[in-house]
C-alpha cells in the first residue's frame, strides 16, 4: 500500500533557525512547511489525519512545545515530533519522550542528528499512515472489535461487552483480519499502536 | 617734642605715614609761629614783611599736611577738592614767592602800629597797600575747610567707628575756621589784632597728635590681643594638623605657623622656602600646581588645590591647600595667605569607599546577569543553530552539486548576519561583565540601549514579555560612565519583567521610553502593566534591603538611585495610568565638568 510521504513541519519563534531548518532540510529532499507558533499551525492546518514530521522549537512565546504536544495527543493526531531547545534539562526531555517524541535535540545539533531524527520520524508518519489507511477499510463495528481484541479479550467476552453472540464476534473478526491481512493478535496490536487506536 | 615724638613713631614705623604727616605739620605750626613772632616783636615794616613772606611756607605745610592726614586718617575726603586746595596753595606759595615785591599780602607796607596785646606792645600793620593777588591766597581757605567737613560727614555716615574720625575731623574744622577767620581779619586790617592763627594751629595739631598717641595706645592693647589670638590659633592649627603659611610672591622665604617643620619635613637649621616647597612636590603635580599658585598672584582672589607631596624618605602624603592672594596696594607684591591639610587618610578612605562601592555594583550586576544566564545562553544558542544550520545545509548543496549562486549567497548573508547577533550577545555581557572603569566619558544613550537590547530581548523572550523601546531623535548626549547607565536600564527592565510574573496580567509589555526635556535634560521612563505600587512599598522603593521579592536582596533600586545621582540626576517612581509603575529618571544632558 502507498502512502504519500508525509511532510516536514518546522515551528519555531525564531526567523533565522526557522529558515535555516528549512534550508537544510530541503537538501535532503524533504517537503517542508514552517511556522512561527504553535498557535500558528494549529489555526493554519485542518487535522486531516495525516500524520507528519514536526521539528518543534520548546521555548516559544505563548503555547510552548511540551504544551502543543500534549493538544497534538488529545487531539488523537500522529504527528511525530522532534523537539529542539536551547537550553532543554532532563525532566523536560523525559516528559516529551514519555508523551512519545520521536527525539529531543539541544541547540546546536549536527545535521546527521536532525536528518537521522527526520528520518525516523518520517518513518512512523508513514507507517502511521498507513496503519491508518488500512484501517479506514473496517466498518464502526469491526473498528469496535478490534479494539476489543488489541485489549486481549477473547471472543465471549467481547460478545458480553457488546451484547451479541459470540458467533457473530467470530465473523467480525474473521472479516477484519481479512481485511487487514494480519491474523495474529500480536500483529493487530502492532497495527493499533502505529496508528494510534487505543484499546477498550 | 610733638614733631620728634612722631618722626620717631614714623622711623619705628615705616607704613605709620599719619605720623610723619603729624611731625611734619608740627614743624609747620611751630615755623608759622616763629614767624608771628617775629612780626610782633619786630618795628621795621621790611623785617614785618619779610616775616609774612616766610610764614606762607609754613601755612602751606599746615594746610598741606592736615589735607593729607585727613584723607588717610579717615580714609575720607573728595580727593579732587584735596588736590585742587593743595594746588591753589601752591599757586599762592609760588607767586609769594616769585612774583611779589615784598609779599602776597602786601605790595607795600608804609608804617607799623605798636597795639597791646596780652600785656605787650605788639606790632600790627598800619598802613599797607594791599597786594591784588591777596584773595588767591585767602579763597584756598573756605575750600580748605569744605574739604575737612565733607570729609568729617562723609566718615560720620559710615557704618564703622563714625565717632573717632568725627572728634578729631571736627576739631580740625573748628581750629581751621578759627584760624583762618582770625588771620583773614587781622590782615585785612579789619580787627586791631595780630595774625595769630598757629594758635587755632596748633591746637589742631594736639587735637591730633592726641588721636594718633591714642592709636599708639591702641596698638600696644592690639598687640597683646594679637599674641593671644595668635597662641590660640596655633594651638587649633596644632590640634587640626593644620598648618598656616604665608607668602610673598617672588620671594623665596616662607613664613609658617609652628609645626610645619615636621609637617614640611624640614630639618632644624633651614627655613622654609619656596624653593623646598617646590622641590617637594609629586612631579606629576608640581606643573599644577605651580599654575595653580601663578594664576592666584596674576589674579587675586582665593585658590584650593590637591596635590602630592614626596617626603625625603619617599613617603607620598596628599595635601590640601586653600588661601587667598591679596595686593600690597603700598609695595605692589602679592600676598598668598592660606592653610594646608594633610588628607591622606581622609583620602585613602575615600578611595577605599569608592572601590568598595564600585565591587558592590559590579556584584549585583553579575547577580542580575547570573539571573539572566538561562536566557543569554538562548540568545546565544539560536544564531549559533542557524550558523551551524545554514553552513550544513551549504555543504550539502555543494556535495550534491545542487547549489546555486543565489542560494549561496544567501546562506552567507545569513551566516553573517547570524554572526554578528552573536557577538552582539557576547559584547553586551562583556561590557556588563566587567569590572567598573572609573572614567566617565561623553555616551551616546542609542548606543547604550543598542548593546543592552539583545540581553533584554532575550530575558523578555524567555519570559514571554513584549519590551517595547521609544526613542526620540536625536537624543542629547549624556556625560557618564556608560556601563553603569546599563545597569541602571537593565535593573529597570528586569524589575518591570518581575511585576509581570504572575499569570493574571495580560498585557505583558514593558515600554523603555527616551524623550529629550528642552535639549538640555534626557528623561528615560520604564513602564509596566503590573499591579502597581502600594503606598507602603512607594514609600521605601529606594531603600536599601528593602525587597518585595521571595529571593530579593533589596539593592537593586537603592543601587539604581545612587547611580543615577552620581550622574547629577534624579529617580522617581509612581503608579501609571492604565496601571503598572512607571519610574522616570531624569538625566543632565552632557553635564561636562570644567
Amino acid at each position: 500500500m502507498n502512502v504519500a510521504t508525509p511532510k516536514v513541519i518546522v515551528i519555531d519563534d525564531d526567523a533565522s533557525v526557522r529558515r535555516s531548518l528549512a534550508r537544510l532540510l530541503k537538501t535532503e529532499g524533504h517537503n517542508v512547511e514552517c511556522f512561527v507558533s504553535a498557535e500558528a499551525y494549529l489555526m493554519e492546518v485542518e487535522p486531516s489525519g495525516e500524520a507528519a514530521c514536526l521539528v518543534l522549537d520548546i521555548n516559544m512565546p505563548g503555547l510552548n512545545g511540551l504544551d502543543f504536544q500534549q493538544v497534538q495527543l488529545e487531539r488523537g493526531c500522529g504527528d511525530q515530533i522532534i523537539f529542539i531547545t536551547g537550553h532543554g534539562d532532563v525532566p523536560m526531555c523525559a516528559r516529551a519522550m514519555k508523551a512519545g517524541a520521536v527525539d529531543f535535540l539541544p541547540k546546536p545539533f549536527s545535521d546527521a542528528e536532525l536528518l537521522e531524527a527526520v528520518d525516523r520520524a518520517l518513518h512512523r508518519a508513514r507507517l502511521h499512515n498507513e496503519a491508518r489507511l488500512r484501517l479506514s477499510a473496517l466498518t464502526a463495528r469491526e473498528m469496535e472489535v478490534f479494539r476489543h481484541l488489541i485489549s486481549g479479550k477473547l471472543n465471549k467476552q467481547i460478545a458480553a461487552d457488546l451484547g451479541t453472540a459470540e458467533k457473530t464476534v467470530k465473523l467480525q473478526r474473521g472479516s477484519l483480519t481479512a481485511k487487514l491481512g494480519v491474523a495474529a493478535v500480536a500483529d493487530l496490536v502492532r497495527l493499533a499502536q502505529q496508528a494510534g487506536v487505543s484499546p477498550i | 617734642m610733638l614733631a620728634l615724638l612722631n618722626a620717631l613713631v614714623w622711623i619705628k614705623d615705616r607704613k605709620a605715614w599719619t605720623s610723619l604727616i603729624l611731625a611734619l605739620m608740627a614743624c609747620g605750626v611751630a615755623g608759622h609761629a616763629l614767624m608771628e613772632l617775629g612780626m610782633m616783636s619786630t618795628r621795621d615794616p621790611l623785617i614785618f614783611g619779610r616775616f609774612l613772606y616766610w610764614s606762607h611756607l609754613y601755612s602751606f605745610t599746615v594746610i598741606a599736611c592736615s589735607i593729607l592726614f585727613v584723607r588717610l586718617y579717615l580714609g575720607t575726603g573728595r580727593n579732587w577738592l584735596a588736590a585742587l586746595v593743595i594746588g591753589w596753595r601752591l599757586v599762592a606759595l609760588v607767586l609769594n614767592f616769585f612774583f611779589c615785591e615784598v609779599n602776597i599780602n602786601y605790595t607795600e607796607i608804609r608804617s607799623l602800629n605798636q597795639v597791646a596785646f596780652l600785656g605787650e606792645e605788639v606790632s600790627i600793620v598800619a598802613e599797607a597797600d594791599i597786594n591784588r593777588l591777596m584773595w588767591l591766597a585767602q579763597t584756598a581757605l573756605p575750600l580748605w575747610l569744605l574739604f575737612v567737613v565733607d570729609a568729617t560727614v562723609t566718615r560720620w555716615k559710615q557704618k564703622d567707628q563714625p565717632f573717632r574720625g568725627v572728634v578729631v575731623g571736627g576739631c580740625m574744622a573748628l581750629f581751621i575756621l578759627l584760624a583762618i577767620t582770625q588771620a583773614v581779619l587781622s590782615l585785612n586790617g579789619l580787627i586791631a589784632t595780630p595774625m595769630l592763627p598757629s594758635i587755632a594751629f596748633g591746637f589742631m595739631t594736639l587735637a591730633m597728635g592726641y588721636e594718633l598717641s591714642r592709636d599708639v595706645l591702641r596698638a600696644s592693647q592690639l598687640t597683646s590681643e594679637l599674641r593671644n589670638s595668635e597662641q590660640r590659633l596655633r594651638l587649633a592649627a596644632t590640634a587640626a594638623h593644620v598648618v598656616l603659611w604665608e607668602w610673598s610672591a617672588g620671594q623665596d622665604k616662607i613664613w609658617a605657623s609652628s609645626g610645619a617643620r615636621e609637617f614640611y619635613d624640614l630639618p632644624e637649621d633651614q627655613p622654609l622656602s619656596f624653593e623646598h616647597f617646590k622641590k617637594s612636590l609629586h612631579p606629576d603635580d608640581r606643573e599644577r600646581v605651580l599654575s595653580v599658585i601663578n594664576e592666584a598672584v596674576k589674579c587675586g582672589g582665593s585658590f584650593s588645590t590637591e596635590y602630592r607631596r614626596v617626603y625625603s624618605d619617599g613617603r607620598v602624603r596628599r595635601m590640601a591647600g586653600s588661601g587667598s592672594a591679596e595686593r600690597d596696594p603700598i609695595t605692589g607684591t602679592t600676598l598668598l595667605r592660606g592653610v594646608s591639610v594633610d588628607v591622606t587618610e581622609s583620602h585613602e578612605a575615600k578611595q577605599t569607599l569608592r572601590a568598595q562601592r564600585e565591587q558592590l555594583n559590579h556584584t549585583l550586576r553579575l547577580a542580575t546577569m547570573s539571573q539572566m544566564a538561562s536566557s543569554l545562553a538562548h540568545e546565544l544558542n539560536q544564531p549559533l543553530t542557524a550558523i551551524v544550520n545554514n553552513a550544513n545545509a551549504a555543504r550539502r548543496m555543494m556535495a550534491k552539486e545542487t547549489a546555486s549562486q543565489q542560494d549561496l549567497v544567501e546562506i552567507f548573508e545569513d551566516i553573517v548576519a547570524d554572526g554578528q547577533r552573536a557577538g552582539g550577545v557576547i559584547r553586551g555581557i562583556r561590557t556588563l561583565a566587567r569590572p567598573e572603569e572609573q572614567e566617565r566619558m561623553e555616551i551616546s544613550f542609542e548606543q547604550v540601549v543598542g548593546e543592552l537590547r539583545p540581553l533584554i530581548t532575550a530575558e523578555a523572550r524567555a519570559r514571554g514579555v513584549e519590551v517595547v523601546v521609544e526613542m526620540d531623535s536625536p537624543l542629547p548626549m549624556l556625560w557618564g560612565n556608560p556601563v553603569q547607565i546599563q545597569q541602571i536600564l537593565l535593573n529597570l527592565t528586569m524589575n518591570a519583567m518581575d511585576a509581570l510574573e504572575a499569570p493574571e496580567f495580560i498585557q505583558r509589555k514593558v515600554i523603555l521610553r527616551a524623550e529629550v526635556e528642552a535639549a538640555s535634560a534626557l528623561v528615560v521612563s520604564v513602564r509596566d502593566f503590573g499591579m502597581g505600587l502600594t503606598t507602603e512599598v512607594a514609600e521605601h522603593l529606594f531603600e536599601p534591603f528593602f525587597t518585595t521579592k521571595e529571593n530579593g536582596l533589596g539593592m537593586g533600586l537603592a543601587i539604581v538611585k545612587s547611580l543615577v545621582e552620581a550622574h547629577g540626576g534624579y529617580i522617581t517612581a509612581a503608579n501609571a495610568d492604565g496601571g503598572g509603575v512607571c519610574f522616570q529618571i531624569w538625566l543632565p544632558a552632557n553635564p561636562m565638568p570644567v
